[in-house]
């Protein structure tokens, strides 16, 4: 296809946040003061891989969530730039939002867009009140990158579908209560792209197995799903059998450019920056390292919000919007190895709660750029929009 | 900015700046390019209209740079136009001419120094900044230091006195702080034909029987660069902000830190992708990559930026994201 530099360059105009959607931040900002007080940095640093159901409906008692779906499905009817106002404030302030945000971000867009009036009506309002969970299973045993070889399989019956097969590495499978999944409908896997469908399923149905996955820093967010013979009904499919790759293709660009991109270490930056206020003296190297933080997630946040702009006009700035997530998640896992390094020249005793926030982002800001797609994969697809496959 | 303004630019640099020209004149031949530009008014962009120039806004000079810098035009042209809008505003005629503009530093006896300055030797004209005031001197002085990266374009001066200057008048902002907002447009502009080049190499370029592009190792490099290029392009925008002789502090050197850290990465791959080619005198990645080293070490330099960032963080009340919004976003 070949896109031309000129066109990249121009995808990145800046854009202000209008002040109508600029005035959501002081009530969220209020909101979360109350609601985080005296939660440890290192917990709050979980971020968007930290579950708190309660947390999740107290935001939707205010309206927080499904804010930019269509009133008439209980959403708020906001902009882009609302969303984003609201998604950086959360992050920034290392909220726990895991619970609801999968469905948030990526299910009720999906389900907005591709699903039956019936499905919007029964799903869309149960978000937005904090009842329904998400989850997405893409990655299967032998299938991670090349998602397309997926093997679960959904065989169509009298009464609907029949669903065979196995997930993995689903975030938050052992506690929601639906999954949106890619599977198989029709060909083998050979067909690659052709006979994929999307699926929504009840987690609660006979046959379905979850068994969460212990990681490195001893929590528990993916797991591994197992279908044997789960009876779906005929109206678990979304959108069109058959066109579940585009679908997916279409929804992974809303998870590609968002604030969650750069701000994964904020908290970190953060707990290190009240700490140098306390100190007698901060050293050349280390203002300027402080500098730098502020700096990339200035640029990142700028690049970001015109992304949102152009999502706001209903373009679709997909290759653009694959440069914030590599580059956003590139800050993301630098910041960490920044922090260490000046704590360790600075030579200046660093409180529990900055260490440990700083060892649990150490250990696990590999997966930022794991997450929704490899860093090489997502590169391959750049290469592809400059034209060199 | 007017679209014609722009056009104009691009079509005249197009023409008349061709690697070869600028080769000659990075070789020492003359600075017959500054006849392409200078005639058509470009010099006065900042010039305000009632005083005979074109009265651009700081926020409209992002394309202008950005121009500049894609076509390599090697010579200080906005610097000139950011000089000669000072002087109009002093009261000061402005003299024909190359004007290279520069913070002075203290030499001892009652002299000063120039630092390596962009298109030194070629300059009629220094407007140097010493002690918060402007010092117009009439000519570059016998014996300046060629530059660092372009020896016979930029340079430094070791000592010399401000007594022979035709003007004084109040300087409250550094040089370097004026030029951080444009040089981050001319380097965004810079790398961006760094991309072109490097896109047109690797699909041309064939080794075990296909373009080097098709292989994935070197996809993964040019990914980056083109993420870099678009990174600085941004920061370069956000940073066009203020006036031309009062730009936003923090926006200004925001800019100019994410175009040089950007930079020192876009170039090395950009080497690693054309291999020995890259580094001779014949392929026009040198003209771009030695201009975009020299953007790096003169001016705001990325340490400095990022010092000065940093301590306005530290110093701030509330925490980062506060103070992205507040103090570095597009405003």
């Amino acid at each position: 296809m070949g896109t031309t530099v000129q066109d990249i360059t121009r995808s990145f105009e800046p854009a202000a946040i209008p002040p109508e959607d600029e005035a959501l931040r002081e009530p969220v900002r209020r909101f979360l003061a109350e609601a985080l007080h005296g939660m440890a940095p290192a917990q709050r640093a979980r971020s968007w891989m930290g579950f708190d159901a309660d947390f999740s409906r107290s935001l939707a008692r205010q309206g927080w969530l499904g804010l930019t779906l269509p009133k008439k499905y209980g959403g708020a009817g906001r902009s882009a730039f609302a969303r984003f106002v609201l998604s950086e404030e959360l992050l920034a302030a290392g909220a726990p939002v895991t619970a609801h945000w999968i469905a948030d971000r990526q299910s009720a867009p999906l389900i907005l867009r591709y699903g039956t009036e019936a499905q919007r009506e029964r799903f869309l309002p149960a978000i937005v009140r904090g009842e329904a969970f998400f989850s997405i299973g893409m990655s299967e045993p032998d299938t991670g990158s090349d998602l397309a070889g997926v093997r679960t399989r959904a065989l169509r019956t009298d009464k609907g579908w029949v669903l065979r097969g196995r997930k993995i590495w689903t975030t938050n499978a052992h506690r929601t209560q639906f999954m949106c999944a890619l599977v198989r409908t029709s060909g083998a896997p050979e067909d690659r792209h052709k006979g994929l469908s999307q699926v929504i399923v009840d987690l609660s149905l006979p046959g379905i197995t979850v068994r969460p996955i212990l990681d490195i820093t001893g929590d528990r967010h993916f797991c591994e799903v197992l279908f044997d013979e789960v009876e779906l009904p005929a109206d678990a499919l979304v959108g069109q059998e058959g066109a579940g790759w585009e679908q997916v293709t279409a929804e992974l660009a809303f998870e590609r450019s968002g604030p969650e991109r750069l701000l994964s270490s904020m908290v970190l930056a953060d707990t290190w920056l009240a700490h140098l206020r306390q100190q007698a003296t901060v050293s050349a190297a280390t203002l300027a390292t402080l500098g730098r933080i502020a700096s990339r997630t200035a640029v990142l946040r700028g690049m970001s919000l015109g992304i949102a702009a152009q999502l706001n006009r209903g373009e679709q700035p997909v290759l653009a919007a694959s440069f914030v997530k590599d580059l956003g998640t590139e800050f993301e896992q630098v910041l960490p190895g920044w922090v260490a390094q000046a704590i360790e020249q600075d030579d200046a005793a660093a409180e529990p709660a900055l260490m440990q926030t700083l060892a649990y982002l150490t250990q696990v800001h590999p997966s930022f750029s794991l997450r929704g797609g490899t860093r090489q994969i997502l590169r391959g697809i750049i290469a592809r929009g400059l034209g060199l496959r | 900015m007017n679209d014609s303004l722009a056009d104009g630019l691009r079509r005249a640099l197009a023409d008349h700046c061709t690697a070869d020209e600028v080769r000659k004149l990075e070789a020492g031949g003359p600075a017959t390019l500054w006849q392409v530009l200078e005639p058509l008014g470009y010099a006065d962009a900042f010039v305000p209209e009632e005083h005979g120039g074109i009265g651009l806004p700081l926020d409209e000079a992002f394309e202008l740079g950005f121009a500049l810098g894609r076509g390599a035009f090697p010579l200080p042209l906005l610097e000139t136009a950011v000089a000669r809008s000072l002087l109009a505003a002093a009261g000061v005629q402005p003299p024909e001419g190359i004007i290279a503009l520069c913070d002075a530093q203290p030499a001892g006896q009652g002299c000063v120094g120039l630092p390596q300055t962009a298109g030194l030797r070629h300059a009629g004209h220094v407007l140097a900044r010493h002690e918060a005031s402007w010092h117009l001197l009439p000519s570059v002085p016998e014996g300046a230091r060629p530059g660092e990266y372009r020896p016979a374009v930029s340079g430094a001066v070791d000592t010399l006195s401000l007594r022979g200057a035709l003007a004084r008048f109040a300087a409250p902002h550094a040089a370097a702080l004026l030029t951080a907002p444009l040089h981050a447009a001319e380097m965004a502009g810079s790398l961006t034909a760094v991309l072109d080049l490097t896109l047109a190499y690797a699909a041309d370029r064939k080794q075990f029987g296909r373009p080097i592009g098709q292989f994935q190792g070197l996809q993964m490099e040019i990914s980056l660069l083109a993420e870099l290029v678009a990174f600085a392009s941004m920061a370069a925008r956000m940073g066009c902000t203020g006036t031309v002789a009062a730009p936003d502090e923090l926006r200004a050197l925001n800019a100019k830190l994410a175009c040089c850290d950007a930079a020192e990465r876009a170039v090395s791959i950009a080497h690693a992708v054309h291999g020995a080619i890259g580094i001779t005198e014949e392929y026009p990645l040198g003209i771009h990559a030695r201009r975009l080293h020299e953007w790096r070490s003169t001016g705001a330099v990325a340490g400095a930026a990022a010092r000065s960032i940093g301590s306005a963080l530290l110093h701030a009340s509330g925490d980062t994201l506060q103070f992205v919004r507040a103090r570095l976003a597009f405003a």
